[in-house]
């Protein structure tokens, strides 16, 4: 195992020990409003887990992205979905938008499971730093690359700190993007993706697949 | 669990789980998305006897089941007996970890992969988006289950002419059509259609392959089907192993397509596939090949409700033919006791055993054991049942009635290239290697001097007469399927010289051409022969444009 994967592994067992905590507290007393937190933050461990162990595969067997023809539009919005439960809630302000549903292509080819795991953990990360509002597109862009699939998940929050056109970030979600788009690939091409901080404000994440 | 009222209320659903807790959860899921109606199984064999009682909707199978069937098999099994309704989505639940490995190295997939834990929601999104399909292709398949081709390929173009999210869905399924139409030029350009929107298509690429053995350009096919296999997207494609395998058999290379199947069972290694090698390698003589393949079957299906009968027969066989009649017998035996109620297995499997117990000296038993295998035979068919029980004939020394069998499995179908190797190997087998080209050709001369006569009848505008004459032949060899394209060609011949209608003659050729697709799926030959009897209808319902 890598040692970011190690971290990883640490931030896991540090989270586990967060809902244990937690769970210890709804034992000594019990409440419906705890238990439902607990119940969301057992959900968000186990869907931690899952990227963990998608990333841990993609260092040791190599991720395989089995690609079908999907609607990018009826992912976000599957995710759109699941986000405003989440956020309902967790009582949390923030609005999470779909925008350009008539400049998606009608499908593409993509692992809807790897794709929906990765961007959902980009959102998760827009979660952490937008102010009241996620965006969420996607698009066409004809390139020197060929004809790509973009996905764009925009917060409006600070930005990067460091303001370089694709710094990569570190931890779970942001490895677990790159080696999902990498996982896509078509002929001499592969995915990537990049965060950077958009001229409108607040940061841009892309994820681009061939 | 309360269930309110969804889209999905309508459906009715299937869990096949081992572990009653998944059960439950799985049935919590499907409740919460409004489908009350669910049963619930925990093994292969209830799943089976379930599936034949009543008509799912919706099936959600375990990959892992811990039992002797897993999954895949169970899935398999479903697919190949035709169990499954069209409108039946099967949905396989996989363990993260096994998800790769079951996804890339199956012949056949599921409507879709859950990967656990699921959610309710999971659940959702893949019925959502395969009933939106479903609905998307309904025009097509209401038209293709009427065997309404032409129409079916209509309503693809209209669809495809929408560009809309079932682009892709309806180039595939207009790919296949135009396949069946026998229409292979049209058939290549659909699927470079799809190859323009994307390179890695493996199931256009697969379809050109199939298009080019389908217009008999048999090296063509090779090599496409080859690409597809040396390419990181199709290294364990078994459907393009299985072009190679067609291509070179079709090329009089009957040896290396078992090498090719083969190959196919090392990369899926699979009962079925090991079947097919096992099959292969009999009818080429590699028997070392076929004892290992067969026993492999035999062993990874046995006593599951995907276990297959002919797997032990012909692994019986086998051993005989390879000197080891006591192991034969002992397979026999064990084979009994989970085919008793088979009635495909037990005659032949007496043929067998005749002819193991001549060959470990217990004459007298060998010849109680043939009058018995004889009893439930009354006339040769063009299959392995027949050959077997020839072989014991000529073993016990009944050597006449031996050939007889032979010659009317040769007649039931003479041209069926892999019934004569069997039979070759028979003679060869009891030292009659001498009488393999007079028990072949002559019985397959009988035939074609009849089909002979039809064809000069007919030249000689005897059309009547013509058809009489290939219609006995037809009464005779109900099921050879020589003479059954021939009787289907000729009474299209006799529709277009007499410009009439003939609607007994139409249902004739239809039953015909029914019986031919039953005994050769996907045969190219039957497909132009559809064709052809096609447009000749064609042709005599629109009277004004013969004019």
């Amino acid at each position: 195992m890598s040692a970011a994967l190690a971290l990883i592994a640490h931030d896991l067992k540090n989270a586990l020990g967060g809902l244990e905590a937690e769970l210890s507290a709804l034992a000594d007393a019990p409440s419906v409003e705890q238990a439902q937190n607990a119940h969301l933050h057992c959900s968000d461990l186990r869907r931690e887990f899952v990227n963990f162990l998608t990333l841990y595969g993609a260092e040791t067997d190599g991720l395989r992205a089995l690609c079908d023809d999907e609607s990018p539009l009826d992912l976000l919005q599957a995710l759109r979905q699941s986000w405003l439960q989440r956020l309902t809630r967790t009582r949390s302000p923030l609005s999470i938008v779909v925008e350009g549903a008539d400049t998606a292509p009608p499908f593409w080819y993509f692992d809807r499971r790897l794709v929906q795991l990765a961007l959902d953990a980009a959102i998760h990360n827009a979660t952490r730093f937008a102010r009241s509002r996620i965006t969420l597109s996607v698009r066409v862009k004809e390139s020197t690359e060929g004809r790509r699939l973009v996905w764009l998940i925009q917060d409006d929050g600070p930005g990067l700190t460091e303001d370089s056109a694709c710094a990569h970030a570190t931890g779970l979600g942001t490895s677990l993007c790159e080696a999902v788009a990498v996982a896509h690939t078509l002929g001499d091409h592969q995915g990537r993706v990049c965060l950077h901080t958009n001229p409108e404000g607040g940061a841009l994440f892309e994820m681009h697949l061939p | 669990m309360a269930t309110t009222v969804t889209p999905y209320s309508n459906l009715t659903a299937l869990i096949i789980d081992d572990m009653a807790v998944q059960q439950t959860t799985l049935r919590g899921h499907l409740a919460l998305l409004g489908i009350s109606k669910a049963d619930a199984v925990s093994t292969a064999e209830d799943a089976a006897a379930k599936i034949r009682a009543r008509k799912y909707n919706l099936i959600l199978c375990d990959y892992n089941l811990n039992q002797k069937t897993d999954g895949q098999q169970l899935f398999e099994h479903l697919r190949d007996q035709q169990m499954l309704p069209p409108d039946c989505l099967f949905f396989m639940i996989t363990a993260e970890s096994t998800y790769a490995s079951v996804a890339a190295a199956t012949e056949h997939h599921p409507d879709a992969y859950l990967l656990k834990p699921i959610t309710a929601s999971d659940i959702e999104d893949r019925l959502k988006t395969l009933l939106d399909k479903r609905d998307a292709l309904l025009t097509i398949n209401v038209k293709l289950s009427k065997d309404d081709l032409a129409g079916a390929l209509e309503e693809c173009d209209k669809l495809l002419a929408a560009k809309n999210r079932w682009l892709m869905s309806a180039l595939q399924t207009k790919g296949q059509v135009l396949l069946k139409l026998g229409r292979h030029e049209d058939a290549k350009a659909v699927y470079r259609a799809a190859l323009e929107q994307r390179t890695d298509l493996t199931w256009a690429r697969l379809g050109l392959a199939r298009a080019h053995k389908a217009a008999g350009q048999f090296e063509q096919a090779r090599t496409l089907a080859q690409d597809i296999i040396d390419s990181r997207e199709g290294e364990k494609n078994v459907a393009a192993y299985d072009v190679i395998a067609e291509s070179l058999e079709a090329m009089g290379d009957s040896e290396g397509a078992m090498f090719v199947l083969r190959e196919a069972a090392v990369v899926v290694p699979s009962a079925r596939r090991q079947r097919l090698v096992g099959e292969s390698a009999y009818r080429n003589g590699d028997l070392d090949t076929a004892r290992d393949a067969l026993a492999k079957a035999a062993k990874a299906s046995k006593g599951s409700v995907v276990a297959q009968p002919q797997d032990s027969l012909l692994l019986a066989q086998t051993l005989v033919d390879i000197g080891d009649p006591a192991e034969a017998l002992k397979v026999l035996t064990d084979a009994g006791t989970s085919f008793k109620n088979t009635p495909a297995f037990g005659n032949v499997a007496l043929a067998i055993q005749a002819q193991a117990e001549m060959a470990s000296g217990a004459t007298e038993q060998a010849m109680k054991t043939i009058v018995r295998a004889r009893e439930t035979m009354r006339k040769g068919k063009a299959d392995f049942a027949t050959v077997a029980l020839a072989k014991a004939e000529i073993v016990t020394g009944h050597e006449e009635a031996g050939m007889k069998l032979l010659e009317s499995a040769v007649s039931a179908d003479h041209e069926n290239m892999r019934l004569k190797q069997l039979i070759g190997k028979a003679l060869r087998d009891t030292g009659h290697e001498d009488k393999i080209s007079s028990v072949v050709e002559s019985a397959a001369a009988g035939l074609q001097s009849k089909v002979a006569d039809a064809r000069k009848l007919l030249r000689d505008s005897q059309i009547d007469d013509a058809v009489a004459t290939i219609e006995a032949a037809v009464r005779e060899y109900p099921e050879n399927t020589g003479v059954l394209l021939q009787a289907a060609q000729i009474n299209c011949m006799a529709l277009r010289l007499k410009k009439d209608l003939n609607h007994d003659m139409v249902d004739r050729v239809r039953t015909y051409l029914t019986r031919l697709e039953k005994l050769l799926p996907g045969n190219d030959r039957v497909t132009m022969m559809r064709r052809y009897f096609r447009e000749t209808v064609g042709m005599l319902e629109a009277p004004s444009l013969l004019a």
